[in-house]
């Protein structure tokens, strides 16, 4: 007796009676209840997040609270823009953008240097690098603070850049390297017998070549560097140097909790992201489909 | 323009020791020479022309440009061309940008590259592909367009490491017919690497056959295919290779004269007498001297003779194999001392499994020497006489 027989004798035995056309497209509807369960798991906060920031603060503790805000307001907005928030924006745009162009250049000539040039026991440093990015934020900022303010990097945004940097830097050498394992060497070597220096070759041949990769690894220190709090949360006391997880923090800090504000804060916090990351989306599996991930 | 190398040796370090790649290679193409180096795969072909090329630091020896010592200069300013087996086209530039790319590192202003560009691709008749990236175009005009970077600017000597390794044996014969077009037209030194002796016999004017980071012999094609140097020479070149019988070496008449006098005797001044499965045969004398009593006689498949009287031949063996090549046939016979290839016309009737004699024209055997492997007598000894290379 097969085993599939038995199962037919079971008390599933109705399923293999039926068509296997019917059986696919049950599967399908199956698949599409769970997908349709799992976005609303992830999607719901998003919205409820969105939603609450356009209710009047009266609405938001009635009860039962209702699903759509019937009257729409950006009263919550326009409280939150007077705050700090506008100079916290500002400085995460900062961070994060020196965040990203300090990383993907270090991982990029890095990557480059480990994937080419005969350096000894390259290969196990590499391996290794990747062991710095297993340290939680916490365990480094301790020590940095201590440092940083040895350095005077207390409370400045170049601070946050290179201590940020540190955490984002491993996983993106290592993305680097690996990337740059496939592109093949032959193609630098011509340019190099054809008459340029090993440097225009790498700009010209290998850097075009490597984007996918460097895209990759902007997008993920970016995603790192927008959402960091642990590490400025030490770093940066100064609420005018403030990111805007640490503003958004601040908010429920307060005798009562802004939850309007909060939210509103948040949707803005959340866009920018949202943008990113939709256009960039396909460039970081093209990225991590090199890297073999 | 002229390419020189001297006693050029590359080893790597390994776990455990260093392995030698390349041992001591002179070497010397001339203007307008095309040279290939060939060779079985991990000979040191593909590591010399790195070397050449600036790709690879050689160990020690010297690699002269012109006559200018180039051991030490960077690729980029050795002005030289070189086309990878992988053709290394850069997929994100198109057609014309890839070829006029060695000129953009050069300097040269954008309407002057466009132009130079334009009548490199002409030349390689893909002016009608300029604007294509090289992922869309095919096999041969890929390689025609590598060609065409090569000749964009004035190099000094072309360097080709298996270019046509990855294309199909059509294409083959037509862009071999451009690399050949190309050096004829831009009369410069080339270089050319590759396994298939073929290729390498077709299109060159001297071939270095190299084996075990080895130099075994140069000289032109003709004289490999005659004259073969040394059995790995006579073995590599030819297809089907040659065939060897193991005999004994009985006695060289002038050997006595040639260790008296100290010079070096012309070819064709003595004999050698072999004997081999109880036939004795007498053949000229080559510059090189036996050392030992066992010799190994060569004989090509074309001149091959089956018998079916076993009287006729030299010994019997039993018929094995016949194959179609073209318009002959090829016929394996298993022999004494193991595989005889033989080629046999068309109309040769006899069955496989049957037992048939081995003959051979003896103006067309070698003898080589067991020691050194080095040819110490032959059939033919008129015409150009090549000196062993390792003869040690």
């Amino acid at each position: 007796m097969s085993i599939a027989s038995s199962w037919e004798d079971g008390p599933l035995g109705f399923w293999y009676e039926l068509p296997y056309q019917t059986q696919k497209k049950i599967k399908n509807v199956l698949l599409n209840v769970l997908l349709a369960i799992v976005l609303v798991l992830i999607l719901f906060p998003i919205y409820w997040m969105i939603a609450t920031s356009l209710f009047h603060s009266n609405d938001l503790f009635t009860l039962p609270m209702p699903l759509f805000p019937s009257d729409p307001t950006f009263v919550e907005y326009r409280a939150v823009l007077e705050t700090e928030v506008v100079q916290w924006y500002t400085n995460t745009v900062l961070v994060s953008a020196g965040i990203v162009l300090l990383t993907t250049t270090a991982a990029t000539l890095g990557g480059y240097g480990l994937a080419r040039l005969d350096i000894p026991y390259k290969k196990t440093f590499a391996r290794v690098i990747l062991f710095g990015y297993m340290f939680p934020p916490i365990l480094l900022s301790i020590p940095m603070f201590i440092f940083w303010r040895q350095l005077g990097l207390i409370n400045s945004l170049p601070g946050i850049i290179l201590a940020q940097t540190a955490t984002t830097l491993p996983f993106s050498l290592w993305l680097m390297w690996q990337f740059f394992q496939t592109v093949p060497y032959s193609l630098e070597e011509s340019a190099m017998v054809g008459g340029s220096s090993r440097f225009r070759a790498f700009v010209d041949v290998a850097l075009p070549m490597a984007k996918p990769g460097m895209i990759a690894v902007a997008i993920f220190s970016f995603a790192i560097a927008w959402g960091a709090y642990t590490i400025p949360s030490i770093l940066l006391t100064d609420s005018s140097k403030w990111v805007l997880t640490l503003g958004l923090a601040s908010f429920t800090e307060a005798e009562s909790v802004l939850w309007g504000q909060i939210m509103a804060a948040s949707t803005l916090f959340v866009l920018p992201t949202f943008f990113f990351m939709y256009y960039l989306q396909k460039y970081i599996l093209e990225g991590f489909r090199a890297g073999r991930i | 323009m002229t390419v020189e190398l001297t006693a050029l040796t590359k080893s790597y370090d390994i776990p455990g020791g260093e392995e030698i790649a390349v041992n001591g290679i002179d070497l010397e193409v001339g203007e307008d020479e095309f040279v290939s180096l060939v060779g079985p795969s991990g000979c040191g072909k593909s590591t010399t022309l790195r070397c050449i090329a600036g790709l690879e630091t050689p160990t020690s020896g010297e690699i002269r440009i012109n006559g200018e010592d180039v051991t030490d200069t960077a690729p980029n300013k050795r002005g030289l061309a070189m086309m990878f087996q992988d053709i290394a086209l850069y997929p994100h530039m198109t057609v014309w940008e890839n070829i006029a790319y060695p000129l953009k590192v050069r300097g040269v202003s954008e309407d002057d590259r466009h132009e130079e560009a334009t009548a490199a691709a002409e030349v390689m008749r893909i002016a009608d592909l300029l604007d294509k990236y090289p992922g869309e175009l095919s096999g041969g005009q890929r390689q025609r367009c590598a060609l065409a970077r090569t000749i964009v600017y004035d190099p000094k000597a072309f360097l080709m490491d298996e270019p046509l390794s990855d294309l199909d044996a059509k294409l083959k014969v037509a862009v071999r017919k451009e690399i050949q077009r190309v050096h004829d037209r831009v009369e410069r030194p080339t270089i050319y690497v590759t396994h298939d002796q073929a290729e390498a016999l077709s299109m060159s004017d001297r071939v270095a056959v190299m084996n075990d980071g080895e130099l075994m012999g140069i000289a032109t094609p003709d004289e490999h295919y005659n004259f073969p140097a040394n059995k790995f020479i006579a073995s590599f070149i030819g297809n089907p290779s040659m065939n060897f019988v193991t005999g004994q070496l009985l006695s060289s008449s002038d050997r006595e004269e040639r260790s008296s006098s100290g010079s070096r005797a012309k070819p064709g001044d003595g004999t050698i007498t072999v004997e081999f499965h109880d036939n004795e045969i007498e053949l000229g004398a080559t510059v090189n001297e036996p050392r030992s009593e066992t010799v190994e006689i060569g004989f090509r498949p074309e001149v091959v003779d089956l018998h079916a009287d076993p009287d006729e031949g030299y010994f019997e063996g039993t018929l094995e194999l016949i194959e179609r090549i073209g318009d002959r046939r090829l016929a394996t016979i298993q022999g004494p001392d193991g595989e005889i290839r033989a080629m046999v016309p068309d109309s040769y009737t006899a069955s496989e499994g049957t037992q048939v004699s081995v003959s051979f024209d003896e103006r067309d055997a070698h003898v080589f020497d067991d020691g050194t492997k080095n040819v110490v007598g032959r059939g033919r000894t008129e015409g150009a006489e090549i000196t062993a290379e390792s003869s040690s």
